[in-house]
């Protein structure tokens, strides 16, 4: 009877084996958070802004006139990576750096393809409504064409290496490109490249 | 007498029809192309099913009946009651004792029907299709950002089980070799790899970079995966390379994506085999497993404007998706029956030891009705997915040919459209729908 009761136990003894996570709060940039090789994880994000940010700031491509800000529309930012990502994860935290430093505000009402915000044209659309106070409505010529353009490409490199009986090693290798183009002259007044390079043999907790 | 109750009772949970007889007749009507009658007994099976184990199957059926016969919002509201029943399963532990047990004691089909990987995709990829219809752009991207993630866990999944499945192989390799079980792998001349269904991402891209605020880049990250998935068609990198050129801001014509869904899927059909343990008191068992059986032949699809014919590209074989899937769920499938053959026949070995010729009958019947195979499938996925796109013509007219058939359209106006043509079998009219996108 042996290998039957072997063979029950073997089907129902890993439901035994299963335990349970709890669920926490944990720092976005501390050792507790999630790395993954392949992907580019929360802390990757803070990084590279962070290192973009100070790169842009230091350049002095930037720089506001009699304290009046420069004005900045994004351009392309190429994803030339194997995963969805949102760049405004790199963006956003570049926008508000600039923001908040006083150098450059960002135009929202221009876009390669459209408009990020819509709303600068849907209240221009209410000008030939009567049912609106036609004074409390922007007039022509107050939308402010912006001076710069940032634009950029994110590359995924992947390598794989086995050495003597050890796991296999996985490597990421991901580039973070940006260009800042000066639009009445069409030329890259400050560029920039950050490396984060990943390395294991599974998904792992800490930095 | 004991021992007769005991054996009544599990009766009671293994002597039930298969799923593949439970949906003779809604299958008939479905390859007919009468996606309305196909719908009423959907919606009732699904009513009659909705607190039983399968309920996740029965409301994916009426889900993609519904959906056919053009009742969109009802079609998600199906698709809605499966992923919330999914989503039960999800939250219990991984795997249960209890349900263990049953699988033991009765069979697999037994169990609750959690939905298969493939499913969870189809089933947002579908609910996406529906809110399009509907007009819901932005909750249709949510559906597939759900089918992304989906496909991603499904890959983890996947993997986990053919890990699971080496380490449980072993101990069956002679009994599997003994009665032949590596016949009932599928063939399967294609493989998507990590891909659970490449149409998806497609349906996902294309939606990317013609309707949503962000993530348009997104759209050729899932554009050059397919691209390189499915061994680099024509169509594929004549697509990048005009989405590349419309997100770096050029201008397109008035496109037109013809979709094809074509065929059915295959569905399980029941083996009996006679396998070898190797145990002196239990020397062989006869278990049921289930195996897969394509339908009906793979239809080439066209769409004519004027004179001129263009081909659309097959851009998913639902029959290497399913079949991936259970080529992958089989050696677990193997492993879990024999288990419980093997539990039965000691049980009705230990009955007849106990009660004598009452318990001997009893014994038998139990084995008999118990050796069942999980037939449960979604019956009314189609075998493939083709796509074709087109330049709208001036007057908006498209024929549409499906193998000998052939229908026309006037598309809707608008940059981008989509339209989606649905056959069945050979003979049976084709289902035409069709959105805007953009």
């Amino acid at each position: 009877m042996k290998p039957l009761v072997k063979l029950i136990t073997a089907a129902v003894l890993p439901a035994l084996a299963l335990g349970c996570a709890t669920a926490k709060y944990v720092d976005h940039n501390g050792r507790d958070s999630i790395v993954n090789v392949g992907q580019i994880n929360t802390q990757d994000w803070i990084r590279v802004a962070d290192e973009l940010t100070q790169s842009l700031l230091l350049s002095g491509a930037i720089q506001s006139v009699a304290g009046k800000p420069k004005v900045l529309m994004i351009g392309r930012i190429k994803n030339n990576t194997t995963q969805h990502i949102d760049t405004d994860s790199l963006m956003k935290k570049i926008r508000v750096a600039l923001n908040k430093g006083g150098r450059a505000l960002t135009t929202t009402a221009v876009g390669l393809d459209g408009p990020e915000d819509e709303s600068s044209k849907a209240v221009r659309e209410l000008r030939a409504d009567d049912e609106f106070n036609q004074t409390t409505i922007p007039g022509k010529g107050n939308l402010v064409s912006p001076d710069y353009s940032l634009s950029g490409k994110i590359i995924q490199n992947n390598a794989r290496a086995r050495r003597g009986l050890l796991p296999t090693i996985r490597q990421s290798e991901f580039a973070f490109q940006l260009s800042l183009t000066d639009l009445k002259t069409g030329l890259a007044v400050w560029e920039e490249e950050k490396l984060i390079v990943k390395q294991g043999s599974r998904a792992a907790v800490g930095w | 007498m004991r021992w007769g109750c005991h054996l009544g009772f599990v009766l009671l949970l293994t002597g039930c029809a298969s799923y593949e007889s439970q949906t003779g007749s809604f299958r008939g009507a479905w390859n007919g192309g009468s996606t309305g009658q196909a719908a009423q007994i959907a919606s009732r099976e699904a009513g009659k099913h909705s607190d039983s184990r399968d309920a996740v199957v029965w409301f994916l059926e009426q889900g993609a009946a519904l959906r056919a016969a053009g009742q969109f919002a009802a079609s998600n509201h199906a698709f809605e009651q499966a992923e919330k029943r999914i989503a039960f399963y999800d939250r219990q532990a991984k795997l249960r004792l209890s349900r263990e047990a049953t699988g033991l004691l009765t069979n697999l089909a037994a169990l609750p029907y959690e939905g298969r990987g493939y499913d969870r995709v189809m089933l947002n990829t579908y609910q996406a299709l529906n809110y399009l219809q509907l007009g819901q752009a932005e909750t249709a991207l949510v559906e597939l950002r759900q089918a992304h993630a989906e496909q991603d866990a499904e890959v983890v999944r996947n993997a986990r089980r053919i890990v699971a499945a080496r380490k449980s192989a072993g101990e069956f390799e002679r009994a599997i070799r003994g009665a032949k079980l590596d016949e009932l792998q599928p063939d399967i001349a294609l493989d998507y790899g990590a891909f659970v269904n490449p149409f998806t991402d497609f349906l996902h891209a294309l939606c990317l970079w013609s309707l949503a605020a962000d993530g348009r880049e997104n759209a050729l990250v899932s554009l050059r995966r397919i691209h390189s998935t499915l061994g680099g068609p024509g169509f594929l990198a004549d697509e990048i390379g005009m989405v590349d050129r419309i997100l770096g801001g050029a201008k397109h014509p008035d496109l037109t994506y013809v979709i094809f869904e074509t065929g059915v899927a295959p569905i399980r059909r029941e083996v009996r085999l006679d396998v070898p343990l190797y145990d002196k008191n239990v020397p062989y068992v006869a278990a049921a497993f289930p195996r897969l059986e394509r339908r009906g032949r793979s239809t080439h699809a066209h769409v004519a404007i004027g004179g001129t014919k263009r081909e659309a590209t097959l851009i998913c074989d639902m029959d290497v998706v399913v079949a991936r899937d259970f080529r992958t769920g089989l050696p677990a499938v193997i492993f879990r029956t024999l288990a419980a053959s093997a539990a039965k026949a000691a049980v009705a070995k230990k009955a007849r030891e106990e009660a004598g010729d009452l318990g001997a009958i009893a014994g038998f019947l139990y084995q008999a009705a118990g050796a069942q195979a999980d037939l449960r499938t979604w019956t009314t996925l189609p075998k493939e997915f083709r796509v074709c796109r087109v330049e709208t013509p001036g007057d908006r007219k498209l024929a549409l040919l499906v193998g000998p058939q052939k229908s026309e359209v006037t598309v809707n106006t608008g940059r981008v459209n989509v339209v989606c043509v649905k056959s069945f079998a050979p003979g049976a009219p084709l289902k035409i729908q069709q959105f805007r996108l953009k």
